[in-house]
């Protein structure tokens, strides 16, 4: 019952899946007057042909919808209007008009994508309704995990904020108040060592930490390390090296180190491997990981067939890498895989280490400073450059003696390394 | 306080509940028992496992309603009753008639809420008897609570000991939202301690019955009476678990399962439902979902086969999950 | 002869009475341009029925409705705005968008929703009628349904039920003519359905549903008798929907001029003004001044609709629960 002058007729929706519908004929003239009411044309859809009636009444202006046409609900198919209106206004009305889209299509209305499985938890509605209220009279209310790990660190329980279910504390407030415990210096129970005077940041664990961190409470937890120590003559490999500074080759004695381990190595497969648990997989090439400090954390890209690269080439690879690691560019296919790591803290001073293996591999080598130290040979004192090397390996694939090996052939290697 | 049996928990959570509120009102088949009948007795039953016993006598038959064997009408007047401002408390003798008045529950009165735009409550309780273990046949022993857990705009309560009973019936009945209150027929003569006034348990907290390193085992209903002996017995081998009670299963407490597998990587649910979309699903799929990366071994649910309740006793016995496959799963889990 | 109702009264009735025809009518126009989404089931033709009986009750007294219940609803009070806009499905709707028209309700105004389940409704209502006979307060709780719901389980149970518990409930059957797709004649095994409602031990009538007068008398008597603590009654009232089952039906199960005859024959608007004229009661200036009204409130109410915004998508998991 529109007063508007003009007047629309659309293909109509009839029924709740109707999407489009086909004209099969016309039952009125153009230009003749139309009741409301009055069947207006036949229209044929997947289900039924029925008679679209008129709106409304009026003149029709305009027949848009030739038999045998198929439109979709809600498209024009004919004007209607007072008897009076111009030519030109019909058009215009006709250009400006928008059809309604009524399909189903996604985003056509809020498609809303709500896949989350999870519960809403406490939504817009007022919370504190009788429900939630009753239980705890007064104590806080707490998750019985949490409860336990604060019971485990002394904590009290009621200067903790709750961010859990309807304001429960949880697990997370626990440990996050504990971390606020040691930072104002009140003596937390368990948990880091050094209290600071003054506020240090606040660092919450990234997800590559956290999974640095886990992986090696594992490894030092489930894997039987045991070390090995020894003293590498480094003489030989400190005058090779020299040598190829002079001749403008950039080197390190740490790739000179890294050469000498790769070739040992192809020596001692059993060292060279991989422990599955159940298996343990030998391998002929030797990929070697190398521990490089990133901002980020310890990463070990490996050097792969490090036994079969030269040490500048070996170098240019560590370099290489090692600037892509605190770049944080490496590939996933860059870390994984590695046979064996080798760690080096010389360039700190550091004497002598332990390192931690890098599960699945089954040892590591950690390589201290290269030092002048007083040593005897053949009888005599003598100062010689020594490097302090430790192995620790996985005693449930590597017995003492095949280690003890590996670590000898090292030690001749080194020490009678020729140029090359 | 004192040693009461969780038959009695309920009962005296009626009680209670009905002497502080006016509005409530209890309806269902035989829930005082007698009416019409020949020796002109009435309380014949109080219920016919005894919960609603002395309730007639004390508040009256406009307020204790036995009705006639019509489910879809007493849960749908339950429905309308509470739109109206009553708090019904609706008993369906045994869960498995949820199949008759299944419309009232999951199109009606779990819809209200939203469907009138969050504008009308519907406080309205619905108590219902499952499980097997009594030989009471297939279609009087299943644990179906699972399909109206899937349901939004129901609470779904489990409890599985009396003082947990009193105290979730309490704010079951105090609960605005329409709940299905699931009470295992084998545990109505179990005795718990239990106070003696009112008290409320919080829905989508769970209880720890044990703490443990090893193993979380999160137990539904009856089958927390068997999770705890095995819990104990492995103990004594050096194999601890925390034993978590979700106590409602909608809402649930992800929160605590989820923090407990953090410590432990492990994962084993026992559900006396039928294994497919069963709550014990549901659960490993959260922590699968959630706490994929605390898993050290994949998650083992411990449910019924999938079959209806047998007859037979030895098969009942067969079908019910108890302790030696509850501890077999734990072992499994401890494998890796 | 005297009027059975106040001119103010009589006019009022009307003024319902005509809300929701024009209401209809005017949806009919709507949907076709499909901006309305889902479905709607159109009261057109059975004014008399919902007004009849709802001119005897206030928002103190309960109905609950069918999935048909747009009339029910303006009857009983709600607002016309507000359902217009919950039936476009937008967020200042009566439901804020989230029941449509199959699920309108207003329980401020004692009316406890339409029901897309046939059959959903009187169960319910007798929830609501134990309510009524616990307060004391002479409330009552109606039912409304079809010739369709009669044969549905839940309703047998339902009037069992409220007579084995005496409570203030009465049921109003629509006999349109037709559940569905499918004439009541063939649906009804007995042909009767006053007849099944006394089988089950409450006193039941039959009226015209095309005569307001007949419907409001019947249905005030019965209500009356609820008030007084009689107990349930039933209340048959014959009549026709002017539009199919739902919208978009192409009705092939009715022949062809039908409608056309009972719009001449059987509509209560037309008979409204006859006797109220014929009698001295109302003018028909009276009468179209009211009509011109009625349009413009409708009017209006559209327009408002079709410019409304539609609910935001945060309200998608709010009122699930009261709290969780």
């Amino acid at each position: 019952m529109s007063t508007d002058r003009v007047r629309p007729v659309t293909m109509p929706k009839w029924g709740i899946e109707m999407q489009e519908g086909t004209v099969t004929a016309w039952n009125v003239e153009l230009g003749r007057h139309v009741d409301k009411g009055d069947a207006l044309l036949d229209v044929e859809t997947e289900k039924i042909v029925n008679s679209v009636e008129s709106p409304a009444s009026g003149t029709l202006r305009r027949m848009l919808a030739p038999a045998g046409d198929t439109f979709p609900v809600g498209a024009l198919i004919a004007v209607l209007s007072d008897p009076d209106v111009a030519e030109t206004d019909i058009d215009a009305f006709v250009t400006n008009f928008k059809p309604f889209d009524a399909s189903f299509a996604e985003g056509s209305t809020a498609a809303a994508a709500a896949t989350a499985p999870s519960p809403p938890t406490a939504p817009a509605a007022p919370v504190a309704e009788a429900a939630a209220d009753g239980a705890a009279e007064g104590e806080a209310r707490v998750s019985p995990i949490a409860r336990r790990l604060a019971d485990k660190l002394g904590i009290d329980l009621s200067q903790v904020t709750g961010t859990g279910r309807n304001g429960r504390i949880s697990k997370e407030d626990v440990e996050a108040y504990a971390a606020t415990l040691q930072q104002a210096g009140t003596p937390a129970a368990a948990v880091v060592v050094i209290g600071m005077a003054e506020p240090v940041k606040r660092e919450k664990l990234t997800s590559m930490r956290s999974t640095i961190a886990r992986r090696l409470s594992e490894s030092k937890r489930d894997l039987p390390h045991y070390r090995l120590v020894a003293d590498l003559d480094m003489d030989a490999l400190a005058t090779q090296r020299a040598a190829m500074v002079a001749a403008g080759e950039r080197v390190s004695i740490n790739d000179l180190l890294l050469h000498a381990v790769a070739v040992a190595l192809r020596q001692h497969p059993r060292l060279n491997a991989q422990f599955t648990g159940d298996e343990l997989l030998q391998f002929e090439q030797v990929d070697l990981a190398v521990a490089v400090a990133t901002p980020g954390g310890l990463v070990t890209p490996i050097v792969r067939n490090a036994a079969g690269l030269s040490v500048q080439q070996i170098a240019t690879a560590v370099r290489e890498l090692a600037e892509r690691a605190r770049a944080g560019k490496l590939a996933r296919e860059e870390i994984t895989g590695g046979t064996f790591t080798v760690s080096n803290l010389g360039m700190f001073g550091v004497r002598q280490f332990d390192a931690i293996i890098n599960p699945p591999q089954v040892a590591i080598l950690a390589i201290g400073a290269m030092e002048e130290r007083p040593v005897a040979r053949h009888g005599a004192l003598a100062v010689g450059r020594v490097v302090t090397v430790t192995l620790s390996s996985d005693h449930r694939v590597v017995d003492g003696a095949d280690a003890a090996a590996f670590l000898a052939t090292l030690k001749a290697t080194v020490a009678g390394v020729t140029a090359g | 306080m004192s040693q009461k049996s969780f038959r009695d928990a309920l009962n005296e959570a009626l009680h209670l509940e009905m002497e502080r509120d006016g509005t409530i009102i209890v309806l269902g088949e035989d829930v005082s028992g007698g009416a019409g009948g020949t020796s002109g007795q009435r309380e014949a039953s109080g219920g016919i496992f005894g919960v609603t016993k002395g309730l007639l006598p004390k508040f009256g038959a406009d307020r204790v309603i036995d009705t006639p064997i019509s489910e879809s009408a007493i849960i749908g007047a339950a429905g309308g009753a509470a739109l109206a401002g009553l708090r019904p408390v609706a008993e369906l003798m045994f869960a498995d008639f949820v199949g008759v008045s299944m419309d009232q529950i999951f199109n009606q009165m779990a819809k209200f809420r939203y469907m009138f735009g969050g504008k009308t409550r519907c406080p309205a309780v619905v108590r219902l008897a499952m499980g097997a273990g009594m030989n009471m046949g297939a279609q009087h022993s299943q644990s179906i609570y699972a399909l109206l857990t899937a349901v939004p705009g129901l609470k779904v309560v489990v409890p599985s000991n009396a003082y947990d009973a009193k105290g979730l019936l309490i704010q079951a009945i105090r609960d605005d939202d329409p709940v299905m209150f699931f009470e295992h027929k084998a545990l109505y003569p179990r005795k718990g301690e239990v106070p003696d006034g009112a008290y409320t348990i919080p829905f989508g907290e769970a209880n720890l019955l044990r703490e443990g390193e090893h193993v979380t085992v999160v137990a539904i209903g009856r089958m927390v009476v068997f999770a705890e002996k095995v819990v104990d017995t492995l103990a004594k081998e050096g194999i601890t678990c925390d034993l978590i009670d979700p106590r409602t299963t909608s809402p649930l407490d992800e929160e605590t399962i989820l923090e407990s597998v953090e410590n432990t990587g492990r994962l084993v649910v026992v559900d006396e439902s039928n294994p497919r979309c069963s709550v014990a699903a549901d659960i490993c799929a959260i922590v699968a979902e959630k706490g994929f990366h605390s898993l050290k071994a994949a998650p083992r649910s411990v449910t019924a086969p999938h079959s209806p309740v047998p007859f037979a006793r030895e098969l009942e016995r067969a079908y019910v999950p108890g302790p030696t496959r509850i501890e077999a799963a734990i072992r499994e889990v401890m494998k890796g | 002869m005297t009027a059975p109702l106040s001119a103010e009264r009589l006019q009022r009735a009307y003024r319902q009475m005509k809300t929701i025809r024009e209401f209809e009518e005017r949806l009919h126009v709507e949907i076709a341009t499909g901006e309305i989404p889902g479905f709607t089931h159109l009261y057109a033709g059975q004014e008399a029925v919902a007004v009849g009986v709802c001119e005897h009750l206030d928002d103190a007294d309960y109905i609950v409705s069918t999935h048909r219940g747009h009339g029910h609803c303006i009857a009983k009070g709600c607002d016309v705005q507000g359902m217009m806009l919950e039936i476009y499905g937008r967020a200042d709707g009566l439901c804020k968008g989230k029941g449509g028209s199959m699920h309108i309700a207003d329980v401020t105004k004692g009316m406890l929703g339409a029901n897309a389940i046939v059959g959903g409704g009187p169960p319910l209502a007798v929830g609501a009628a134990i309510a009524c006979r616990n307060r004391g307060n002479r409330t009552v709780s109606i039912a409304f349904g079809g010739d369709g719901s009669c044969n549905q389980g839940t309703v047998f149970e339902a009037m069992n039920m409220a007579v084995v518990l005496k409570v203030p409930a009465i049921f109003v059957i629509e006999d349109n003519g037709y559940s569905e797709h499918t004439g009541k004649d063939y649906a009804v095994g007995s042909k009767d359905i006053a007849g099944r409602a006394r089988g089950f031990g409450m006193p039941a009538e039959r009226c015209d549903g095309s005569d307001f007068f007949a419907v409001y008398e019947a249905a005030g008597r019965l209500i009356d008798n609820a008030r007084r603590g009689e107990g349930p009654s039933t209340l048959e009232a014959t009549i026709t929907r002017f539009y199919g089952h739902f919208e978009g039906d192409p009705q092939l199960y009715r022949a062809k001029d039908e409608v056309k005859r009972q719009r001449e024959t059987m509509d209560c608007l037309k008979n409204f003004r006859a006797r109220v004229t014929a009698e001295g009661w109302l003018s028909a200036a009276t009468l179209d001044a009211i009509d011109g009204q009625v349009l413009a409130v409708i009017d209006a109410a559209v327009a408002k609709a079709k410019a409304s915004p539609p609910p935001a998508e945060s309200e998608l998991e709010t009122d699930v629960y009261i709290s969780y």
